[in-house]
């Protein structure tokens, strides 16, 4: 493993390291010395953060798949459905305990409905386009790789 | 210029403004969909929160090495404090406190920078970008008018001024910080606001985005005012918890608004409606917030609370300006996104209830904030101060209080878009039986029980307007309590429809639920609902507490040793005075004690033919500020009333004391009342579907495509 792996495994630990070294420092040498200890690492991890922050701006590599992934969202229309759906339940709630009648539940009710299948259709309609882009991109892999394994045996 | 403390911390504060500031610029530019630069912001806010954190260490380190070079360790600390004490310095003064706004600020900022990872990748670098700003103008401030590692031009003294002593308390410990959190924890949403604005991306989103954050910050501004009620309650020696103290005043401001937040989000997540609204309100907590900390420490109102006039207020000026200038300049640009989808049906609706509540609240906030001010708004109108007293703010504010506990209960008792004459009788009938129960019941009773359901009140204005406000300030108890009978019948009724709905769901599937297992899930399945029932039931028993205040006795008397006093049900038998350290009487920690001299006077306390036990109100007078003696509170707390007994001054010779008591009934009610509102607001902010899962679940489906793709193109089946 390079010293970057390491790096990035160690990384979650940091803080543990950190209160241990405090909490150390101050059982041995007092409250002065742990507050310091941990000033100290403050400024490490500031420092270190400030290069990674700078080191990213001057990389010309594109992102890994773990950095992209790190950085995808999910699409906002995911949490409007969500959105949508807990209203509906709120809803059926309502109609239950009589605050709404049952004709207002219909109207709200298709309202909701008719909102929650434009989303479903326009989260379908997006996946298209990945799907599409996908399914070129394992095209162009699986042509690649039989052109591979086609090579060797027209050598022999 | 870094070797020693003080220029190091300097240092440290130049590092932080010009890390905020690279990444303010790197947020920017990550905007235009470039993954590297929004990385590198990412690491750019974390850096800044480091740098920050460092600097706080740094001035902990002075303090507890009484590194008393540095000015303000020596004038808000001195070698005979506790490390309690020391650490609590750190927010005692107004350096120090602009420093701690901004370590609460740069902990939200790492907070909220890591729950963005894998999410609002759209919002993230403007929500940092807005961060980064409100960091680097605390910076600035302390860089450039209030640094907390300035060294004294004079010289190192061999010892500190000290703490006042008044903040020499546990609850101030834990009472600024608290605050702060709240304070501070409005920035996330403002950041939220603005990003939305900017990218223009205002659906519901970021309004779900911000819930949460503004549940935390609106739990915090909560915890922090009643901290701030109980430290005035057991310290300032004035017998009430709310002295309509500007600084107090300004604290409650930004609850306020956000109450009325939380309430109207609700009305455009379910309809469309008050994106403008939302947004305006969600900038003017944000506002308060600046202008709370403004006016503490600006000098612009005197208060017992603010501390030393000084030139910082100007910066906050231009802040508040771009704040203003920033959230109106958005929101015009934005207008035609902004405009309403729905629009109220009925007045018999919710959101009808919701609105009329969310003017009750910014009608209240105005109120106060213009009564605030008051003394500066007449000095430029009429060129005269005019100061405006507790019995003013009392008057009007609380029937406006009234309206939004009426308005609390009634609510939810409507249905959204519009409520039909028959479900309005079907929900309404229960809790309005309810409340003319229980004031029937109180106008009967009660006045035996020492609660009388009127209590007369002086005429306070001419005219009409007085005779009315009179009138209304009488009937206070047994409006109050109607009103809490009503709220916390309509919870008992939601609850028992919730519950009756959720059984007969059991008994249909073949699988009845025991009741209380069903109550859990019941909360647990729709926990925002329930959770802000709770809350509800939290502010009701607070409005008790309020209420008593109307109940209350105050009587002054002057005692000599053996002599008793009568004072609602409790007679107190005054047994004489002793002085700590030094008195046999005095326990082994108050022998110990060599920081102050402490006077107490004792009383023993019966109610009826029950010995209650010891009362020992007290002088502490500090041997660093003797000029400044402390009245410690006897205090014996009670579920129906407490007993609050001041010492005046006690003549050493014949040892004859002056005692203010004070009877309070059930001000306990607010600290029940603020630990059922914790619960409540923890009951809501569990997540419901967690975001871990929902990533999951996307990325699964994502990776079942693929393969499904996968197999096709290999021609498998």
């Amino acid at each position: 493993m390079d010293p970057d792996q390491w790096f990035s495994k160690l990384r979650p630990y940091w803080p543990v390291l950190l209160l241990f070294l405090v909490v150390l420092g101050g059982t041995l040498y007092g409250v002065a010395p742990a507050i310091l200890i941990l000033g100290g690492g403050f400024l490490v991890l500031g420092l270190v953060l400030s290069w990674m922050s700078l080191g990213e701006l001057t990389s010309e590599e594109p992102l890994s798949l773990e950095e992209a992934l790190e950085l995808g969202a999910p699409d906002h229309r995911e949490q409007e459905k969500a959105s949508v759906l807990r209203a509906l339940k709120d809803l059926e709630q309502e109609c239950r305990f009589g605050k709404i009648t049952d004709e207002e539940f219909a109207v709200e009710s298709e309202r909701l409905r008719h909102q929650a299948k434009r989303l479903l259709a326009s989260l379908d309609e997006s996946a298209k386009d990945r799907k599409s882009a996908v399914e070129s991109r394992l095209a162009r892999i699986l042509q690649k790789q039989a052109k591979a394994a086609a090579a060797p045996s027209d050598s022999k | 210029m870094w070797q020693s403390l003080p220029e190091f911390g300097s240092l440290v504060l130049y590092a932080v403004l010009v890390s905020a500031a690279y990444t303010f610029a790197v947020a920017v530019a990550a905007s235009r969909d470039r993954l590297r630069w929004l990385r590198s912001a990412r690491l750019g806010a974390y850096a800044t929160s480091a740098f920050v954190g460092l600097a706080v260490a740094m001035l902990a380190y002075a303090f507890v090495t009484h590194d008393f070079r540095i000015r303000y360790v020596a004038h808000y600390s001195d070698r005979s404090m506790s490390l309690g004490y020391l650490l609590a310095a750190l927010w005692g003064g107004q350096d120090g406190s602009l420093l701690w706004w901004a370590s609460l600020l740069s902990i939200f900022v790492a907070i909220c920078v890591r729950w963005m990872h894998g999410r609002y990748r759209v919002l993230q670098p403007i929500v940092i970008a807005t961060l980064m700003v409100v960091e680097g103008f605390f910076v600035i401030l302390m860089l450039f008018a209030a640094n907390p590692f300035q060294v004294s031009l004079a010289g190192a003294p061999a010892e500190g001024e000290g703490l006042n002593p008044l903040l020499q308390n546990y609850w101030m410990i834990v009472h600024p910080p608290a605050l702060y959190t709240g304070f501070v924890g409005c920035s996330i949403p403002f950041a939220f606001a603005v990003a939305a604005l900017v990218t223009g991306r205002l659906h519901e989103e970021w309004l779900l985005a911000v819930r949460k954050w503004m549940l935390v910050a609106w739990l915090c501004l909560s915890i922090g005012n009643v901290l701030g009620m109980v430290w005035a309650y057991e310290e300032l020696g004035w017998g009430g918890f709310w002295a309509w103290d500007p600084v107090e005043n300004a604290a409650a401001l930004p609850w306020f608004t956000a109450t009325a937040y939380l309430h109207s989000t609700m009305i455009q997540e379910r309809r469309g409606m008050l994106k403008i609204w939302n947004v305006f309100l969600i900038g003017l907590t944000f506002f308060l917030t600046i202008f709370g900390t403004f006016l503490t420490r600006s000098g612009l109102i005197s208060s017992v609370h603010s501390f030393a006039q000084s030139d910082i207020g100007v910066y906050f000026v231009w802040f508040m300006g771009l704040v203003l200038a920033t959230m109106a300049g958005l929101i015009v640009w934005r207008l035609p996104q902004l405009r309403s989808q729905g629009r109220i049906e009925a007045v018999l609706s919710r959101e009808a209830a919701f609105v009329i509540n969310n003017w009750a609240l910014v009608g209240l906030m105005t109120f106060i904030l213009t009564a605030t001010i008051f003394p500066k708004l007449s000095e430029w109108l009429f060129h005269e101060s005019i100061v405006v007293g507790p019995p003013f703010f009392n008057r009007w504010a609380a029937p406006l209080g009234l309206l939004v506990f009426f308005l609390m209960g009634a609510a939810p008792l409507f249905g959204w878009r519009r409520t039909s004459e028959k479900a309005l009788k079907k929900n309404f009938v229960a809790p309005l039986v309810a409340m003319a129960a229980v004031a029937a019941l109180h106008i009967a009773v009660g006045k035996q029980l020492g609660y009388p359901a009127f209590v007369a009140k002086d005429q306070t204005a001419p005219g009409i307007l007085g005779v009315i406000t009179q009138q209304l300030a009488s009937s206070a108890p047994v409006t109050t309590i109607s009103l809490a009978a009503l709220n916390v019948a309509v919870i008992i009724q939601e609850v028992v429809l919730g519950l009756r709905s959720r059984l007969s769901a059991s008994i249909e599937r073949g699988a009845r639920e025991p009741v209380p297992l069903a109550l859990v899930r019941l909360f647990a399945k729709n926990r925002r609902r329930y959770g802000g029932y709770i809350v509800h039931l939290g502010i009701t028993a607070m409005f008790i507490g309020f209420l008593g205040t109307a109940w209350s006795l105050t009587r002054e008397v002057s005692l000599s040793p053996g002599q008793s006093t009568t004072v609602g049900a409790y007679t107190m038998t005054y047994s004489g005075t002793r002085m700590c350290p030094g008195s046999p009487a005095c326990s082994d920690l108050e022998n110990a004690d060599t920081t102050k001299r402490m006077i107490f006077a004792d009383m023993q306390v019966m109610k009826g033919n029950k010995a209650l036990g010891r009362l020992s109100p007290a002088k502490f007078i500090y041997h660093r500020m003797p000029g400044s003696p402390t009245t410690e509170v006897g205090l014996m707390r009670g579920l129906l009333s407490d007993l609050y007994v001041v010492v005046g001054g006690a003549n050493p010779d014949t040892k004859r004391a002056e005692f203010q008591i004070h009877v309070n009934p059930l001000v306990s009610w607010i600290w029940v009342g603020v630990l059922v509102l914790i619960l409540g607001t923890s009951v809501s902010i569990w997540p419901e579907v967690s975001w871990g899962s929902l990533g999951v679940w996307v990325l699964a489906r994502n990776a079942m495509k693929l393969e499904t793709e996968g197999r096709v193109a290999r021609g498998e089946s």
